[in-house]
């Protein structure tokens, strides 16, 4: 298991080395540069050269891309080019909101995904089945904008419910982390109806009823346990994916998050500060992805003796996540 | 790598579920990563114990009655609190409660003391301050003519003001003793005491910098105005409590609290919704809206800011005035100005707003679509075809669509660009843009004319720059009027810039909140004053 | 999830029963064939727009603003006094483009991506993983922002950013699909009587991995489509005045409390097209699915 983990986490460098250089360059030789935006109109040549001499802009590509890498091995991420202030400070402030929203989002995907999954399969292709998976298809259908400002509309301004933005309460986080949740809860719906159908046809289930168990505890006793398994896989791996994919709900709502952050700093070529919070993110889901693996293995034991080829099944359920959009 | 961001991330992730009401610690809180507790980082996130204790103490002197804390819902949040890093809007706001001024700029342009109590112009390059002997800094400190020296020189050095303290000589600026200034200029400057009015020329305390460091004191600021920065949750809002060793009158409410909305809309709810007491930053369009909320009213009037297209003047296509004119006749500014803004904006009649110094009333340039094709053929521009850059936000997108419709009428193919200042821009001048200005003193709003200045113009106009460095050093009021009537007869006739639209500075006020005065920039309002009965 | 991957793959000889099989199976499914309609309907909107609506969608009348439905109008006018119905059947064009054209492109690249790691294995697989890590690592929305703020907002460069965010998505599904066939017996004939391997992996590997990339595309497709959207929302979608849902709803955001019907007509537009490309998938993947038999 040790051995596993250990190398999992060595084949995390190379992506994560992957991720600087993709932003980097993206950053690095997009048109424009960070001087004109951050020393604006007022600037002269001269104030640019100094701009660009203090950050170390005049280095060539791979010179910065290595003194980049190096610094961050130290945990130093640069300092932003708009406040000043470390990067990783200004992450680190921001990263608990992210994680907690994206946290109450899973929660919200968890208890509408798996009852509507319960539910739809249990009764397949009744009218319940229909009606419950078209309104949580109907769910992941809109844009996650739209949604959030028609439940502000609804809950702070018709019913004046809940408050529209900030995140100082526990009422704030009602309204994003639904907006969130609703939108992960279709994948989840949708894989739990199938393993639950999976799991309804296996013989154990047709004894346990033929046993005259009611059809409520066959389901929760004995399908459940099983079918569960391959969802909360999917939900580790969708709580990942949250991790850095809630900026436009973030911005909707005025959560100060990682997200937010990181699209203010690309609209004005803060590199240090992008460059820093993808990293970041990357490394999140990364590390997700690897605990919702090991426990996966750690469960199942069908899993367990497969170590050796364990991303086939990462892969299929990566393939059925979605992401904010 | 590794294993100081999973010690961090896992830190992280322990603040989260340790602490209910979310930890977004303010300040120094995270220059040790991640903190090592929820309970560590509330108390960074409080900021210095002195000024803690003063919170504590200006609640108890509140006369009963007034209510603790004013909400506010601001647009956007400063970058810096460094008192030579004002610019902006969103970080004035608070700088202009935090910090002071040598002198105070007024609604009607005029200058009156703030840390100087008078000053005398001794020659055409040297002003006499004399400062208030009776102002400590928030941290008791004492103020002296040390800290304005320090601070003008810093924002002289700091790279984002260069430009504006260009007449500013620090080598010869002096002090003659403890409480009195001479600051010396190279050339004659006119606005130098628009400048010493705050923006970027705040006063801070040159011990405390030196001693914080530059970078901490950017976000634990330490100043002489009513307030102190008590709380700074980072991307969600700010904290001030009155600052009571403050020299002037205290200010009435004790605690100020500022929320950071983007969305306009949202800044709106929180007033429905009673979260916010005043909101900035409201559109003409919405304030019917505000209206329409009980125990809310909208305060709004002219305001610095307006719309204006830009032609490069370094481009070939418009060289010919014939060009530029024609496209100025094939639109209709009043029907353009009304559909951009929802008639919620009024049409220039001048080159800039007209609460501005020495506008003079142009007129609205005619709308005549026959005599721009007659004069685009004239000029042998017909299939003219050019780019129109504008800036994210729908409200330019508006603007730029009524534009390209009223140009493709008279047979002008403009393709609209849509970019970030600090992406495309620098790729080079664009043929055409549509801009806002903001600025309210006369240099500073015609500086897009300078040639050193390098704006989406791309000035080149040698006549134009000479007048303006001429404006700059000329005191003389008479001359001074003659000379901008001047200017703007050439520029409304020179059609490279075509102001069309003024908005309004409108503020959205709890029909409680007293002491309220309008102020066209957000920036100057007077926070301080502002107090709710209960 | 990773057993039903194992099962998917079909015996090419069988492919025309199975094909039937699966048809049978998916036209059972009402809601599924209720999206294929729409799509259907959306594709003819997208084809003929100047003659199913006006075709000029620039007409502005600005003495006629925020109007409601009329006859003249049906759908009412927009903020510059714009026909909304026409704006919205154009607007299907361009999304259905942008959707498509990024699909298109993602697919290309991850299923040649995902054949390659699949059928060679070893080091290659490897590599060409890591890489689709690195492209999943980043979250699509903020990749496609960084690329758009970089590049301009063009439709060629939101092409490309909303496709580089879903090659990862591809290749993952075709490279499992293709290492659960490419030891099989079958395989192993093919390889025997010498045939070279870009023709195996063309002829025998792909076709088996077909089915799961098709379920992809509609995802994709439903997807991209909600990524144009989000761009525009931060102001980096299509440049004006192309008609586009996401703009549209994005521009009607700051006035939808006055004319709800603004953000009512994009927003329900945009809906039901991800909406149909969703039971569409769903559907299929259903019919796919052997579990779900009977």
């Amino acid at each position: 298991m040790i051995k596993y983990i250990g190398k999992r986490i060595l084949m995390l460098i190379p992506v994560l080395l992957g991720v600087v250089l993709l932003v980097f360059s993206m950053m690095y030789f997009s048109p424009g540069s960070a001087e004109d935006y951050i020393l604006g109109d007022m600037a002269t040549e001269e104030d640019k050269e100094a701009f660009r001499e203090e950050n170390g802009l005049n280095a060539p590509f791979i010179v910065q891309y290595f003194n980049y890498v190096k610094d961050a091995v130290r945990g130093d991420l640069g300092i932003s080019y708009t406040t000043k202030q470390p990067v990783a400070d200004e992450i680190f402030e921001r990263f608990p909101t992210t994680f907690k929203l994206a946290l109450l989002s899973t929660l919200w995907s968890i208890v509408i995904g798996i009852t509507i999954g319960i539910i739809s399969a249990v009764r397949q292709y009744s009218i319940l089945d229909h009606v419950t998976r078209l309104v949580a298809m109907l769910g992941v259908s809109v844009p996650t904008f739209w949604e959030g400002l028609m439940l502000i509309i609804l809950f702070s301004v018709q019913f004046a419910l809940l408050p529209s933005s900030g995140f100082t309460t526990w009422k704030h986080w009602i309204l994003p982390s639904f907006t969130i949740g609703t939108h992960s809860a279709a994948t989840v719906m949708r894989m739990m109806r199938s393993s639950m159908l999976e799991a309804i046809r296996q013989d154990y289930i047709t004894t346990a009823k033929a046993k005259g168990q009611t059809n409520f505890i066959v389901v929760t006793k004995h399908a459940l346990r099983n079918a569960i398994i391959p969802v909360m896989t999917l939900v580790g791996v969708n709580f990942g994916r949250l991790l850095g994919g809630s900026a436009i709900t973030e911005i909707v709502f005025s959560i100060p998050g990682l997200g937010n952050l990181i699209i203010a700093g690309i609209k004005v070529k803060n590199a240090p500060l992008v460059q820093g919070g993808i990293l970041v993110i990357a490394l999140a889901m990364a590390l997700c992805n690897l605990i919702v693996d090991v426990l996966y293995a750690y469960v199942d034991p069908r899993i367990r003796s497969q170590y050796v080829k364990p991303r086939v099944k990462l892969a299929a359920a990566k393939s059925a996540t979605t992401e904010e959009k | 790598m590794k294993k100081q961001h999973v010690v961090s991330l896992f830190l992280a992730g322990a603040m989260v579920i340790s602490s209910l009401t979310g930890c977004g610690g303010g300040g120094t809180s995270s220059s040790q990563p991640a903190g090592t507790s929820a309970a560590a980082t509330q108390a960074a996130g409080q900021e210095s114990k002195a000024e803690e204790t003063k919170t504590a103490e200006s609640q108890a002197a509140t006369p009963a009655g007034i209510k603790d804390t004013l909400t506010l819902a601001a647009q956007s949040e400063p970058d810096t609190m460094d008192p030579c890093r004002g610019n902006g809007v969103s970080n004035n706001i608070i700088m202009n409660q935090v910090y002071d001024s040598l002198v105070q700029r007024n609604e009607d342009g005029s200058i009156t003391p703030r840390l100087a109590t008078e000053w005398e112009q001794i020659d055409d390059t040297h002003i006499r301050f004399k400062l208030r002997e009776d102002v400590v800094f928030s941290n008791g400190n004492p103020f002296t003519a040390d800290d304005v020296l320090y601070s003008l020189a810093r924002t002289k050095n700091d790279s984002t003001a260069l430009s504006t303290m260009s007449w500013y000589d620090p080598e010869t600026s002096y002090a003659e003793d403890d409480y009195t200034v001479v600051v010396s200029m190279y050339t004659p400057y006119a606005p130098a005491l628009y400048v010493l009015a705050g923006g970027r020329t705040w006063i801070g305390d040159k011990e405390t910098m030196e001693e914080m460091g530059e970078e901490n004191h950017a976000r634990n600021p330490v100043g002489t105005g009513a307030y102190v920065l008590s709380e700074w949750v980072s991307g969600s809002s700010m904290l001030l409590a009155r600052n009571d060793n403050y020299w002037g009158e205290p200010a009435k409410t004790p605690n100020i609290r500022i929320n950071f909305i983007a969305e306009e809309a949202n800044r709106i709810i929180a007033l429905e919704t009673g979260e916010a007491d005043l909101a900035y930053y409201i559109d003409g369009a919405d304030a019917s809206r505000i209206e329409a909320i009980d125990g809310y009213h909208v305060e709004r009037g002219p305001s610095y800011s307006y719309y204006l297209i830009c032609l490069a003047m370094d481009n070939e296509k418009f060289a010919d005035k014939r060009v530029r004119h024609a496209l100025a006749h094939a639109i209709d500014f009043e029907s353009l100005t009304s559909a951009a803004f929802d008639g919620e904006a009024t049409t220039l009649t001048g080159v800039y707003p007209y609460i501005a110094e020495g506008f003079k009333e142009e007129g609205v340039w005619e709308y005549n679509p026959d005599k721009a094709k007659a004069l685009l053929e004239e000029a042998g521009a017909t299939g003219l075809s050019f780019e129109l850059h504008i800036l994210p936000g729908t409200a330019y997108q508006r603007m730029a669509e009524i534009i390209q419709g009223y140009w493709a009428a008279v047979g002008v193919t403009v393709n609209i660009e849509q970019s970030a200042l600090a992406t495309r821009e620098a790729q080079g001048p664009w043929d055409a843009s549509i801009r806002v200005a903001t600025a309210d003193e006369i240099s500073n709003i015609l500086i897009i004319y300078e040639k050193t200045f390098g704006s989406r113009l791309a000035p080149n106009d040698d006549w134009l720059d000479g007048k303006l460095q001429e404006l700059k050093q000329l005191y003389d009021t008479d001359e001074r009027a003659a000379m901008l009537e001047e200017i703007q007869d050439y520029l409304y006739d020179l059609k490279y810039s075509m102001p069309f639209a003024e908005t309004d500075s409108v503020y959205g006020v709890s029909d409680a909140l007293k002491g309220f005065t309008f102020q066209a920039q957000y920036n100057r309002a007077n926070i301080a004053e502002w107090y709710i009965e209960q | 999830m990773e057993k039903e991957k194992q099962s998917t793959p079909v015996i090419h000889k069988k492919k025309n029963s199975q094909f039937r099989n699966i048809l049978r199976r998916f036209m059972k499914n009402q809601t599924a064939v209720f999206g294929l309609v729409i799509i259907f309907l959306l594709v003819i909107f997208a084809l003929f727009p100047s003659q199913l609506s006006h075709a000029d969608y620039t007409v502005q009348d600005l003495a006629n603003r925020y109007s409601g439905p009329s006859a003249e109008h049906w759908l009412g006018t927009d903020e510059l006094g714009r026909d909304m119905y026409t704006r919205i059947v154009w607007g299907c064009r361009t999304s259905l483009t942008i959707g498509l054209a990024s699909v298109a492109i993602a697919c290309a690249i991850g299923v040649t991506l995902g054949t390659l790691a699949g059928y060679f294995g070893g080091v290659l697989d490897n590599v060409l993983m890591r890489i689709v890590d690195i492209l999943m690592a980043v979250p699509n929305l903020l990749l496609g922002i960084s690329i758009v703020a970089a590049l301009g907002n063009s439709i060629t460069v939101l092409v490309f950013a909303i496709a580089l965010g879903n090659i990862a998505a591809f290749s993952r599904v075709t490279r499992s699909s293709v290492i659960t066939v490419r030891d099989t017996e079958y395989v192993e004939a093919a390889r025997a009587t010498g045939a070279s391997d870009g023709r195996i992996m063309w002829k025998y590997v792909l076709p088996n991995a077909l089915a799961p990339i098709i379920v992809q595309v509609t995802t994709s497709l439903a997807g991209s489509i909600l990524n144009i959207s989000g761009l525009s929302f931060v102001g980096l979608g299509v440049p004006a005045p192309t008609p586009e849902w996401g703009s549209m709803l994005s521009n009607a955001r700051t006035i939808m409390r006055d004319y709800p019907l603004q953000i009512m007509f994009p927003g329900i537009a945009i809906m039901l097209t991800v909406f149909a490309f969703n039971l569409f998938g769903d559907g299929l993947r259903d019919a796919l699915d052997p579990r779900l038999k009977n």
